[in-house]
Order: C-alpha cells, then structure tokens, then sequence
C-alpha cells in the first residue's frame, strides 16, 4: 500500500510538475497570477483528442503539434489580452480576475465543443501494469516519469547556460536590475508563455493518456500547479518542481484518511497553510511576497 | 407563460443584486479581494435549508443563514488578515473550493452531491408564500432593507474608513484605526448578506446541490461588480439586471439547451475581460482595482 | 517623554538600526539627522509601531510601547506624517479632517443610525483648518484635485487636528515649491511657540538650525552624536557624514 501511494504520488507530481514549472517561468518574468495557465493542458488534451481520435492522424504529427498549439495558445493570450492590459498599467490583481475569466471561458468552449461527458484517449491500451514490490505501475506511468526527468535535465541546462534562461534568472532575481541593463522585457515575457504554455501543452499529452479528458480540468490542474508553485516559491524553478512533488505525496497520502473528494481542497489547505506561514515557499527568493 | 418567466428571472436578478451589493462592500469599498464570495452563498443556502428541513422556523433559519455565513466570513478575514493583492485573492479562491469541497464530501450533513430537494416556501409569522409572484415581492422587501443598510453603511463616517483602508491601510492605522477589525467586519457583513441571498435562493428553487457554489460560478458576481463599478451600489444592482437578463436572449435562439449553461459562462467571461480591457471603472465605478 | 533603548534592527542581513538610545524631552523640538539610509525613516517606523525592532525598547511616558500595533500608538497620542503623503485618494478633504477627530467612526451600528450631515459647527472648524493651512480647496475637493503641496499641508493639519502629546514629521518640506516650504516652515515656527513636542526629520540644516532645540545626528544606524543645534552641526564627524555621502 506504502509503495503504491508512493508511486502514485510521484507520477501525480510529475503531472504538477508540468504545470507548476510552466506557471513558474511566467510568473517570474511577468509578475502576476496567468490562471487560465491550466487551461492551456485542457486545450491540448482537447486537441490531440481531436487530431488523433476525431481525424485519425497518427501520434508521431500530432504530438509535437499539440505541444505546438499549446505554445502558440499561451502566445496569443498573452498578446492579445495580457499585454494590453499591461499596456494601460493594470495592477496584478486585474491581471488575475482577467486570466480566471480566460480559464472560464476555455473551460466552457471545450464544453461547448466537445461535451460535458469524459473523453477516454485509447492510444496506448490501459493494462494493470507491472507487479514491482506489491505494486502496479504502468508502461505509461513509467514513460511519464522518464519523460518528466528528461525534461526538467533541459529545462535546468536551459535555465543555467543559455542565454535567455541566464537572463529569465536575472528578470526573477531583480526586476529592476534587468530593465535598467536593457533587456528587452516584452520579447522575454513572450518566450516565457510560449515555453511555459509548450510545457503544459506537454502535460496535456501526458494526462490525456495517463487519465480521461473532461472539460474542468483545467480548473483543478490550475489548483495543483499554483500550489506546487507557492510551496516551493513561485520564483524559483527548481522550487516548483520540488513543491509538485511534495504536493502530489501529500494527496496521495492524504487520501488515506480522507475521502477521495477531499483531494483538490487538499491542495488549497496546504496553499493556504504556505501563504499564512512561509509565503515565500521553500526555496523562494521573493521577499515581501505579502505584500 | 411569459409572466411566470419573468417573475423567475426578477427573483434572480433580486438574488444576484444582493449577492453583488455584498462583495462590494469587501471588494470595492475595503479593497479585500474577495474570490470565495460565492461559498457564503452556499453556506448560507445550505444553513437554510438544512435548519428548516429539522423543523426550524424559516424566519430564524433566515437569520441564521446570515450568522452562519457571517462567521465564516470572519473566520476567512482572519485567517487572510496578513495577505494583500494576489496572494489574498488566492487564498479567498481557495477558501471557496474548501467549502465547496466540503458540501460535496460531508454526505451526514449535506447529502453531497445528491443535493437538499424539497426545501419548503417561507413561512414568515403564519404568512405562507407559495407563488412566485409573492416570493418576488417577498425577496424584494429583503433585498430593499439590505441595500439601504449597506447604503448607510458604506456612506456613513465607518464606510469612509472601509475606504480609507482600501486606498491605504497604513495612512489609516497612523490615524489609530484599527485595520484588522475594519477588514474583519467588511468581510462579515459582506458575507453576511450572502448568506441571506443564499436562505432566499434556496427558499426559491427549493432544491441545492454543490454545483450551484462551484467557483467558477463566483465570474457571474464578479462581472456584476465589475461591470457595475467598485464601490458603487447604483452600478451594482444596474449591472445585475443586464448581466442576469442578458444571457436569457439565448433561450429564444434555437440551441439546445445543454449548450445554455456553457455559453452563459463564456458570455461573462467575454464581458468580464473586455470590461477590464476597455472600461476598467464600470458603468458608475469611480475608483481603480490595484 | 520618549525613550529609544538599544534598539536594533536588521533587514535581510543588512543592518539598518545598530543599537540606538536617545530620549526626546517634552515640548522641545528634536531633530533627526543623517544621510540617506542612516535609519531615521526606520526609526520613525519603529517609533510608531509599523516596524518591529530585533532589540531594544520604545518607552513612551514611562510605559514599553515596542510591540504595540500602529493604531494603539497612534491613539496614545503619537501623531506622525509621512515622507510619502499617506492620503485616501478617493475620499474628500471633509472625509480626512473628520477621521481624525475621534475614534466615533470606528463603530458599525451608532454609524448606520448617526444623521450623516455634518454639523455646522463641525463644518467650520474643518473650513478653519484649511484656511489656517492655506488650502484654498473647498472640504468637498477630492484627493485626487490636490497638488502634491497640499497633500503635504493636509497631511501635517491631520496630524495636529489628531489629539496628540508628540507630533513626528517625517520630511515636512521634501519635494514641495519655495511657497509651501515657506508656509510649512512658519508653521512650524508657530508650533515652537506653542511648546508642542516634536520629532523631526529634515536633511535642510538651516532649518533644522533655526527650528531645533536638540539635534541626534545619525549615520549608518548610530547616533553619531547628540546636543545643541550650534555644536552638533559644526562636530566634525557630523560634516564628513554629510560631506562623505
């Protein structure tokens, strides 16, 4: 039982992982709450579902085109709405209401589009999965936490030696520092909804086909990413990542005592817990988070 | 046919106005960022119907609807006392999913998602409401008394200082005012008259489930409030009727239903997003969110 | 009147205040000065309750005020203003003078029930007040319609219509035209002859020259030393402070 929480909590804080990592490049660079940052996975998922199960196109194009049209679905909110209300120096709190109402929307469109009921991917075939230690785990399962290791080796390197990581760490240490130096703020805040979103367009693959599709959880994915993100301090990378983890032990430990429906308002617990006592998560930098 | 239609919408608007006037009394005269307004709704429908259902007579239950939400409301303003800005309006989000979590979850007291069905007509001193066109007058006589109360209130020497709050906590505390009760009492009498929206909807429909408190729910009064202006309670119950009615054009356009609910909310979250775009203040709003 | 006892504070690792003791004697004026980042602000804010010190005490007439929240000191009577003006901007000018008279806003039900019109005399005293403080602006005029000048006059006319035994002036004539500083100033010439206590902070040694009875000279969160205007403002330690900045 021990090991096959264990497992569960890991592969779930893979997934988290996905969204916090994501949600964490964007808020450094651009300083406010992009909610609608889940609905970005939900999009993706509805869109490989589409591709792969509506128009029969084979995994290996419709892969890296989701992970595409996610890219370029954060881009465009972000250019469309975002930077012109930026633009009118809109407080962060604004940002926020506007980015839940983006969530809202898409969230609805893809009820709209493809129906309340769940939509089940059958691309690789479910199986009970392999006996390790009294526990099951699944190809897929397997797959997703290689592929999620794989991922953040890159984005780490990214972050440390290019060019535009070295810079995004600079924006994240001293907002100040970085506009007075001339970094052009505007092309990074791009780049870090068009990674970030590229990112959580991956998530959307990976719970697309670990999970089912349903229209709201863009909604519950949001929770989880935001909280990761906080527990491990919203401006370090490193820190969400770690804070997805921590997160998907604790629901699935959690659940132990608790019923299964207690599982997202586990997370808003324990976010609450951080904002109240350490809101500058574990290996946050962000002082004065509070305020 | 249509008449009985347009009582249903005006109880609505009648809920939804009131439901408004509250948050912005938190939101834009005190400047909290409340996002879990729509759980002192639930509590207080879920107060309401749970007292009545053991025999509890409505006219108490309505007032304890209000006290329930209201002490929930405190309990929110002081856990939340420190937090500012976005980190406040998270954890207000994420007080709201907690009760909604818990409507869902704690079946003994709530039936979960089976809902509260049969919840009976008001009985207020042996005046027994039945129709809907004495509901309508019924929840009007209410939703009046409150907003003159909150008029009062909010205009008043005590709302001057909920405003004195949200344009600068400190200035106010240098001034000796106590911030910490200001916040904690906007929040409670803004939660309270939640809570009596909630007895008066659930009193209405006479059936609850925990959908009807999902957060995602909370775009409808804040579009309401936004689109209306902080800090305006004109632009408040103004906006309730347009943002209420509107969407009830789609019912003579030839959808089907299951595909009203959807396009509802996507209505509101259009509207909401472009107010903010282009008309940040409101249709009477006089101050900015920041 | 007031007591600063060893107080210390540090922010991320930088210290700010390293232990400071000084005392501010009734109806004296008591100037602050130093340069830039040698802790006067953050003294004020320890003072008034907004920051909390790492060591040391505040006595205020004899009584720990340290860990006293903001509100409870400023009712005691220690009225401050602020190097950034901390006005409401939406709310008039009427809608200021009067938050300072009582605490009577402070409650929920007397205010739903109270008449909301002014009183007449009450109207007049405020009128006063402007006309006193040469704020032209009628008591309707919005926060907002004021210029910085004069959000900086009504600030100070708050912090002397609030009941108060020591009035602390962070930076009364920073940042305001030649007109208003000469106006601040006379005021506060006024508020000497008054015998009111004061706790100022100013960079403008003539004025401090002119205005102070007693001078603390800080820098880099020491009192550097202390006394009459005449000698601490020719103590060479105190020159090479300012000249070394």
């Amino acid at each position: 039982m021990f090991l096959q929480l264990l497992i569960n909590g890991l592969i779930a804080g893979s997934i988290y992982a996905l969204i916090s990592s994501g949600f964490s490049i964007i808020y450094t660079t651009n300083k406010f709450v992009h909610f609608a940052h889940g609905s970005t996975a939900t999009v993706a998922a509805y869109f490989l579902y589409w591709t792969f199960s509506g128009l029969g196109i084979p995994i290996y194009i419709t892969f890296p085109l989701t992970i595409f049209v996610a890219a370029l679905f954060g881009f465009l909110i972000h250019l469309v709405i975002y930077l012109p209300l930026k633009k009118r120096k809109t407080s962060s709190v604004i940002l926020l209401i506007a980015s839940i109402g983006i969530m809202i929307f898409c969230d609805n469109l893809m009820q709209l589009l493809f129906g309340a009921n769940v939509k089940i991917l059958s691309i690789f075939p479910h199986g009970r999965g392999i006996e390790f230690l009294g526990a099951y785990i699944t190809p897929i399962q397997i797959a997703i936490l290689i592929i999620v290791l794989i991922l953040f080796v890159g984005l780490w390197t990214f972050s440390k030696y290019s060019r535009l990581g070295k810079i995004m760490r600079a924006v994240a240490d001293n907002p100040e520092l970085a506009k007075t130096t001339g970094i052009n703020s505007v092309r990074i805040q791009h780049w870090s909804f068009v990674i970030g979103s590229a990112i959580a367009g991956l998530a959307g693959i990976l719970i697309a086909l670990e999970h089912n599709i349903e229209p709201s959880m863009g909604t519950h994915l949001m929770i989880q990413g935001f909280t990761a993100a906080v527990i491990g301090g919203v401006t370090s990378l490193p820190g969400s990542i770690v804070g997805a983890y921590v997160l998907g032990l604790v629901e699935n430990f959690g659940i132990w005592w608790l019923p299964s429906g207690y599982k997202s308002a586990i997370a808003f617990v324990l976010l609450l817990a951080f904002l109240l006592v350490r809101p500058q998560g574990i290996f946050g930098i962000n002082k004065g988070a509070r305020e | 046919m249509l008449s009985a239609y347009l009582i249903h919408i005006a109880i609505i608007i009648v809920i939804y106005a009131i439901l408004a006037v509250s948050l912005n009394v938190a939101v834009g005269y005190t400047g909290l960022l409340n996002l879990g307004h729509i759980a002192f709704f639930g509590i207080g429908a879920y107060a309401s119907a749970i007292l009545t259902k053991n025999d509890v007579p409505y006219t108490l239950a309505l007032c304890a609807s209000g006290i329930m939400a209201s002490l929930f409301g405190w309990l929110l303003a002081k856990i939340t006392a420190k937090l500012k800005g976005d980190y406040l309006a998270l954890a207000t989000l994420g007080f709201g999913f907690v009760v909604y979590a818990v409507m869902l979850n704690w079946t003994k007291l709530t039936r979960g998602p089976l809902g509260i069905p049969g919840i009976q007509k008001p009985n207020i001193f042996g005046w027994q409401i039945t129709g809907a066109g004495s509901y309508l007058i019924f929840a009007s006589v209410i939703a009046l008394f409150i907003v003159l109360i909150i008029y009062r209130i909010v205009h008043s020497r005590y709302g001057k200082l909920l405003e004195a709050v949200r344009d600068d906590a400190i200035g106010a505390q240098a001034l000796g005012k106590n911030i910490y009760h200001l916040k904690v009492q906007s929040m409670m009498i803004s939660a309270f008259f939640a809570g009596i929206a909630g007895s008066l909807y659930a009193h209405y429909i006479s059936y609850i489930d925990p959908s009807t408190f999902f957060l995602s729910d909370i775009i409808i009064i804040f579009t309401i409030v936004i689109v209306g202006g902080l800090a305006s309670l004109r632009g408040s119950i103004i906006a309730a009727i347009i943002i209420i009615a509107l969407p009830e054009l789609l019912r003579f356009i030839d959808i089907p239903s299951s595909m009203i609910g959807p396009m509802r909310q996507m209505i509101y979250a259009v509207i909401l997003i472009l107010i903010l775009m282009f008309r940040p203040r409101g249709i009477f709003g006089r101050i900015d969110l920041d | 009147m007031l007591e600063i006892q060893g107080i210390k504070k540090s922010f991320g690792g930088v210290e700010a205040i390293k232990g400071s003791n000084f005392i501010i004697e009734k109806n004296k004026i008591t100037a602050l000065i130093g340069p830039n980042g040698a802790g006067k602000t953050t003294l004020f804010d320890i003072i008034a309750g907004f920051t909390r010190p790492d060591e040391g005490r505040v006595l205020y007439e004899g009584e720990d005020i340290t860990d006293k929240e903001p509100h409870i000191i400023a009712n005691l009577g220690i009225s401050r203003t602020f190097q950034q003006v901390r006005l409401f901007k939406n709310l008039t000018i009427g809608d200021h003078l009067s938050m300072v008279e009582n605490n009577g806003d402070m409650n929920l039900i007397k205010n739903i029930f109270r008449k909301k019109k002014v009183k007449r005399v009450k109207q007049e005293t405020y009128e006063q007040v402007l006309e006193d403080f040469g704020i032209k602006q009628t008591l309707e005029t919005h926060i907002n319609d004021l210029s910085f000048g004069q959000r900086k006059l009504l600030q100070i006319a708050m912090a002397l219509q609030k009941p108060h035994k020591l009035l602390m002036l962070d930076e009364p004539v920073a940042g305001v035209n030649k007109v208003i500083q000469t106006e601040i100033e006379n005021l506060l010439l006024k508020l000497k002859e008054k015998n009111e206590t004061i706790l100022l902070i100013d960079h403008d040694i003539e004025l401090v020259h002119r205005l102070a009875d007693h001078v603390i000279a800080l820098d880099a969160g020491i009192v550097i030393c202390e006394g009459a205007p005449n000698e601490v403002l020719k103590n060479p330690k105190v020159l090479e402070a300012y000249l070394g900045e």
